[in-house]
């Protein structure tokens, strides 16, 4: 396999992470002010506007984006070496690290401009007085339904059976062998914890401004991700059977997260209806109910 | 359906809490046996302390108006429409008597008082029936 399908993965999600996702992200600047405190924004039409037109975070990740392509593909034409040709690894993995080292550090800055958005906002715009809240229960059944959620819990658990089954067809076994095992037996049930605490995870202002559209999403994509352990037992599992699957492996991985992230690109702030979580009165205008 | 608090209000978070879904429960939006969500996701929801929420529940189970089965969840109590009657109509007599007591007090005669009524009742109606 060419390394230039590495390299397209690679590209496609710096392409998704760095250049389309930030944009999805500040379109959300305003709605959670207005959704955190209505009054405010109205009081305060100068920050609105100057916060609504600052792209300083969009254009950064973007030159981000830009850098961390012309890094692969420099790597991939042989001019850097990526500081990995000392320990004699092939090409494609060399762009794999490269990748990851890259993606870590965009990562990391993603995270980090979010955690400081989220203090000014509790620093800078009080909590509105007005709540509002749905009293109908959150269920995983009310966004994916029960066959898929049972499908899942069969094949990801399924999956650890086979392992537990295969040694006594004498294929694996040994210290080496029940590592693997033990490290993919730990992700897929904290992925299986994740996917069973979403639906009562405390709503953020992601799900105020997007309403249950953005939990419908998390829940699956959280299933989704449940298959992801399946991803690295084949890999290992392939070793045992003496397939290399390591590579494919991990592209599969990298494309399932541009999948999640493509996923979350579609979803957009929604008006009120039934239900609603709380804050869309605001976010829509709508006259608020005397108490 | 939704529920709404005002924390600037001069009545308590968890009584409003208590009020609004007796108020749902008595007008049949909230049929027996449907289920309500759990502290933490009100709480949650609110943007309020979990305590605030647990305790309008115990309220709520107190008056026999939910039903908490551990795991399975907090659901509104068969007979809770027939006990949210008989509270708001606790409150009212109790209102009235205080009300009664005070203008006695203040030297109205029993037959004033009813007039006073007659007439609260006559400038209410109205706004009963396009209500």
């Amino acid at each position: 396999m060419s390394e230039w399908i590495d390299f397209a993965v690679y590209a496609t999600q710096s392409v998704v992470l760095l250049g389309l996702l930030p944009r999805q992200l500040l379109q959300f600047r305003a709605p959670a002010i207005l959704d955190r405190n209505a009054d405010w924004a109205a009081a305060h039409p100068d920050a609105m506007q100057r916060i609504e037109r600052s792209r300083r975070f969009e254009k950064a990740l973007r030159v981000c984006a830009i850098v961390s392509i012309g890094v692969l593909l420099a790597v991939r034409l042989g001019h850097v070496d990526g500081g990995l040709a000392a320990r004699d690894a092939p090409s494609w993995e060399v762009l794999k690290d490269v990748h990851g080292a890259l993606m870590g550090v965009a990562v990391l800055g993603i995270l980090l401009y979010m955690l400081g958005w989220m203090g000014w906002l509790r620093r800078t715009v009080p909590l509105a007085a007005r709540r509002s809240a749905t009293l109908k229960p959150r269920l995983a059944g009310d966004h994916l339904s029960r066959p898929w959620r049972v499908a899942t819990d069969i094949v990801a658990f399924g999956h650890l059976a086979l392992w537990l089954v295969l040694p006594a067809a004498g294929i694996g076994g040994g210290a080496e062998y029940w590592g693997h095992f033990a490290s993919i037996a730990a992700v897929t049930v904290l992925a299986a914890a994740v996917s069973y605490l979403v639906p009562m995870r405390r709503p953020g202002y992601a799900d105020r401004v997007l309403g249950e559209a953005y939990r419908r999403l998390e829940l699956r994509i959280a299933y989704l991700l449940r298959l992801g352990p399946l991803t690295t037992g084949a890999v290992h599992l392939g070793d045992a059977f003496g397939f290399d699957l390591a590579r494919a492996g991990h592209l599969s991985l990298v494309l399932l997260v541009c999948a999640g992230a493509l996923a979350f690109l579609t979803l957009k702030p929604s008006r009120p209806h039934g239900n609603t979580p709380p804050g869309h009165a605001a976010l829509a205008g709508t006259p608020r109910p005397p108490l | 359906m939704e529920i709404i608090v005002l924390t600037s209000s001069p009545e308590p978070v968890y009584e409003q809490i208590v009020r609004q879904i007796q108020d749902r429960v008595a007008s049949g939006e909230l049929a027996p046996g449907t289920p309500l969500p759990t502290v933490r996701q009100l709480a949650g929801d609110l943007q309020l302390n979990r305590n605030t929420v647990a305790r309008a529940y115990k309220q709520l189970e107190d008056r026999g108006v939910i039903l908490t089965a551990g795991r399975k969840g907090t659901f509104v109590r068969d007979d809770a429409s027939r006990e949210v009657e008989r509270i708001k109509s606790t409150r009212a007599a109790r209102s009235v008597r205080e009300l009664v007591a005070s203008l006695l007090g203040e030297g109205l005669s029993r037959s004033e008082i009813e007039t006073l009524f007659d007439d609260a009742l006559r400038a209410a109606r109205p706004k009963e029936s396009t209500s």
